[in-house]
């Protein structure tokens, strides 16, 4: 009886022990690298401390330029879903519950399809022999607006992946939504427009907000489509991570990118927090 | 009289939004049918030659067979991993089991941007770059929650009073395990192997830092046929792999009943 559980016990130290090991060390090294002296051959030979890279990170036009890129797209992205997957989310939750199941499903059929597959459906639609530039040539556009290699497409592709996360995340923190609440304002004589932002806006402002945050980070960090949709005319922070650690192999500037990416990441979480536990305590 | 609590123009932002989340899946299948040789706009006709195309050639098979070695192992290591820790761990959901818990799912926070860069600068130290032990332990290591959060579900179903019926019995921690705790997880079990699978196989950024001649994945091989051309065929393999990912997710939902949306 003993042994058993003794065995249990050092498998579960040899687990935790090499995902620190294998996990946390390599994230370790991502911190320390960013310190290093820049370099073009991977690491630094020297051991010193600098704060080269972060210097270069806030002074040189190219990676502020870089910063400004990825957060515009974020922001596009964020407003993209407030379009398009709240209606989505309040649909699912106020239409009948047999046609919401159904809206559901065919919301979430294409979060398990293969995300550069939907990556490359963008490329058809938004290429320069591309499905909307064809139809406005056949319409006597002789020069149609080119969308790939631009922030807004890169956003369109990026809404199309994270959207369903955002409706299934609303729709289920939407649960507070009370269709009697609709009914009873309106029987009391409310306008629809009335119920909307009286009643049913208040309800779902806070998943609304964290919803939209939460593909703003998202965003932030994603790769493959800036990567395809952009078609090397547009630099993120990612694809500048990439580029920077594969390409030009300085790892310290590479590494400082992937600070300031996660310090983005916590500071909005933060945000997200702080916003939360104050519409909280407002409500009690 | 009862008023609806939505109004036409919720119905109309409902197609619209539909219509923007089916348009590059729907156009995807439709352009694979196609004749041309590269994109192009009406259609030229209608052909299977693109996936005739798709499955011979050489690039993909090697990539899908990579993918499929990688995503195997992954999923058996990161079960196996899953299980100690949600086993190790049941008994102490506070303190240093909830510590450890929330570690071995902290990997669903970490950007896979910085992960791959991570990785990359670690594991050339370990002349782990290029190899299929490289990949896969990044990928176990990304797959982890998920095969932790099917598991944990399933172990909140277990009923533990047969498990004290049989310690009362005289059965061993061992025969418990094997007899008791393991039949009744199996299907968390089978949906962590599937998932972890999946989330492998479609992992496309980790990849790329590590992946190289030897152990280019399916998802890298697109990528690096898409900088160079996209055209029909590339849209077959995308139908493959929808439809292959789509059979294994409807087996996991039809076949094993398990939710994890």
């Amino acid at each position: 009886m003993k042994r058993h559980l003794r065995l249990s016990t050092i498998l579960l130290v040899i687990a935790v022990a090499s995902l620190a090991y294998l996990y946390l060390v390599p994230l370790v090294y991502v911190l320390r690298t960013a310190f290093s002296e820049p370099s073009s051959i991977g690491f630094s030979d020297s051991a010193a401390l600098t704060l080269a890279s972060f210097k270069e990170l806030a002074t040189n036009p190219y990676y502020v330029k870089i910063l400004g890129t990825t957060l515009i797209i974020s922001l596009m992205v964020a407003v993209m879903t407030a379009l398009i997957a709240y209606p989505l989310a309040l649909a699912i939750v106020l239409f009948p519950e047999r046609i919401g199941n159904l809206l559901l499903i065919f919301v979430v059929t294409p979060m398990l399809t293969s995300s550069i597959a939907r990556t490359f459906g963008w490329v058809v639609i938004l290429g320069p022999t591309g499905l909307i530039s064809s139809t406005l040539r056949t319409l006597g556009v002789a020069q149609p607006p080119q969308l790939m290699g631009t922030t807004f497409g890169i956003s369109l592709g990026l809404a199309q992946i994270y959207i369903p996360y955002a409706t299934l995340i609303m729709s289920s923190a939407f649960g507070a939504l009370n269709q009697n609440l609709s009914y009873a304002a309106q029987t009391l004589g409310a306008s629809k427009m009335m119920t909307f932002k009286r009643i049913i806006l208040p309800l779902t402002a806070n998943g609304l907000f964290s919803s939209c945050m939460l593909v703003f980070v998202l965003s932030a960090s994603a790769y493959v489509t800036p990567q395809v949709l952009g078609s090397g005319k547009v630099q993120t922070l990612a694809t500048e991570i990439y580029d920077s650690a594969v390409v030009a192999l300085n790892w310290p500037m590479a590494s400082a990118l992937a600070i300031v990416l996660i310090v983005l990441y916590a500071a909005i979480m933060i945000i997200v927090n702080v916003v939360k536990a104050h519409a909280e305590r407002i409500r009690s | 009289m009862k008023t609806k609590p939505y109004g036409r123009l919720l119905v109309l932002f409902v197609v619209l939004a539909m219509l923007f989340l089916w348009a590059p899946i729907l156009i995807v299948v439709i352009i694979s049918f196609d004749t041309s040789k590269f994109l192009r706009f009406p259609l030229q006709g209608v052909t299977l030659s693109n996936y005739v195309s798709a499955v011979n050639n050489e690039d993909f098979v090697t990539g899908f067979i990579n993918s499929l070695i990688i995503g195997v192992g992954t999923a058996f290591v990161a079960t196996a991993l899953a299980l100690i820790i949600v086993q190790g761990t049941r008994k102490s959901t506070k303190g240093i089991g909830a510590l450890i818990q929330g570690f071995a799912t902290s990997p669903l926070l970490v950007p896979h941007i910085v992960l791959g860069l991570a990785f990359l600068m670690f594991y050339s130290n370990l002349a782990l770059s290029d190899t299929y032990v490289g990949i896969l332990i990044a990928h176990t290591i990304i797959t982890l929650p998920y095969g932790m959060q099917s598991i944990g579900a399933s172990l909140k179903a277990y009923n533990e009073n047969s498990e004290i019926v049989a310690k009362t019995l005289g059965a061993s921690d061992t025969v418990i395990f094997w007899r008791i705790l393991l039949p009744q997880i199996s299907p968390g079990i089978l949906s962590a192997l599937i998932l972890g699978f999946l989330v492998s196989f479609d992992e496309s950024v980790i990849v790329l830092f590590l992946s190289g001649q030897n152990t280019t994945t399916l998802p890298v091989q697109i990528l690096n046929y898409l900088e160079v051309r996209a055209d029909p065929v590339i849209a077959a393999v995308s139908v493959l792999l929808i439809i292959f990912s789509g059979l294994l997710m409807l087996f996991i939902n039809k076949v094993l009943k398990v939710k994890f949306v």
